[in-house]
């Protein structure tokens, strides 16, 4: 059990992601204009090698880390005796929930090396939003989530995500808002058994 | 055949291919399928896999959210009498539904089970 309030963001880990290649490029640039200035290979390695790392980083390095700290925590639950009843994969959350033993396990993608697996009692609310806007023919959404509560911080859980605009009755929004309100009522119930 | 009745037998479900007459809805039951939830639907055609996993309720309220919802009705003709059973698979939510591809059973596999 993480007894810790839950953190959204760990400010080191976001530095690092977006500093870190700068700081590395900038490294590089002062290397090349130190000891490269007639320009030849080394000014080239100095400074594209950087740059194109830190890309490389920036497009496959946060995402890397998730995804294997969230296999990680699947093994860790699984080990632990988690029956992990439901488990949602969202693009920035992981959310797995223990409905009998009423716990909640919670990886997020700004602080993925805590995992946080604790009792469903610290969920205060859980909703689904489904971003409804517009009147008449033009109603629709572009997001469709489900909201909790825990220790007072709002974790926003995405369904569904568009640069369009759906029509409610459309089939996939239909199935994302299924699916927050299924997540909802499962929290619900592990919320119940945990003795809420 | 005339080609209108060729066109309803071929893509109307409840038209009998025998008789070229609209079957008549003879029962109808509703029932919630707990091995299907919302992101994880199969279509199955097999009989044994509704019989094992069909649970009848009388409302779609009873439903949990997330999970499919099956509607069985089943059709007969009033002219030469052979029956059809058409499960209707679809994903309660809220007000709406999303249906799937309907399910046929011709040959009264789930007769037994259905309609007791």
């Amino acid at each position: 059990m993480n007894t810790k309030p839950v953190k959204k963001i760990n400010i080191v880990y976001l530095l690092l992601v977006i500093a870190a290649p700068i700081a590395v490029i900038a490294l590089g640039g002062l290397i090349g204009y130190y000891f490269f200035r007639d320009g030849g290979a080394g000014a080239v390695v100095c400074f594209m090698g950087p740059t194109l790392l830190s890309v490389a980083w920036w497009i496959l390095g946060p995402t890397t880390i998730w995804n294997q700290q969230k296999k990680q925590m699947m093994k860790q639950l699984d080990d632990q005796g988690f029956n992990r009843n439901q488990t949602f994969y969202g693009s920035n959350q992981t959310v797995a929930v223990d409905i009998r033993q009423g716990k909640v396990a919670l990886l997020l993608f700004w602080n993925p090396f805590e995992q946080y697996v604790m009792p469903a009692s610290r969920i205060t609310r859980a909703w689904t939003n489904d971003g409804a806007g517009g009147a008449g023919f033009m109603r629709g959404t572009s997001r469709v989530s489900f909201l909790f509560l825990i220790d007072g911080v709002r974790v926003r859980v995405n369904t569904f995500t568009s640069n369009q605009r759906w029509r409610m009755d459309d089939p996939k929004i239909l199935e994302a808002i299924s699916k927050a309100d299924m997540m909802v009522q499962v929290l619900d119930a592990a919320r119940q058994a945990s003795g809420d | 055949m005339g080609l209108i009745d060729k066109m309803l037998a071929r893509f109307q479900d409840n038209w009998c291919k025998g008789c070229k007459c609209e079957m008549e809805k003879a029962r109808k039951q509703l029932f919630a399928l707990p091995g299907m939830t919302v992101g994880n639907y199969v279509r199955h055609e097999d009989a044994g896999y509704y019989k094992k996993h069909l649970r009848m309720v009388d409302k779609k309220a009873d439903i949990p959210p997330g999970m499919y919802a099956c509607g069985a009705i089943q059709y007969r003709c009033p002219e030469c009498g052979r029956r059809l059973t058409k499960l209707e698979l679809f994903l309660p939510v809220r007000d709406e539904e999303k249906h799937e591809i309907p399910v046929l059973f011709e040959h009264g596999e789930l007769d037994d089970f259905l309609w007791l």
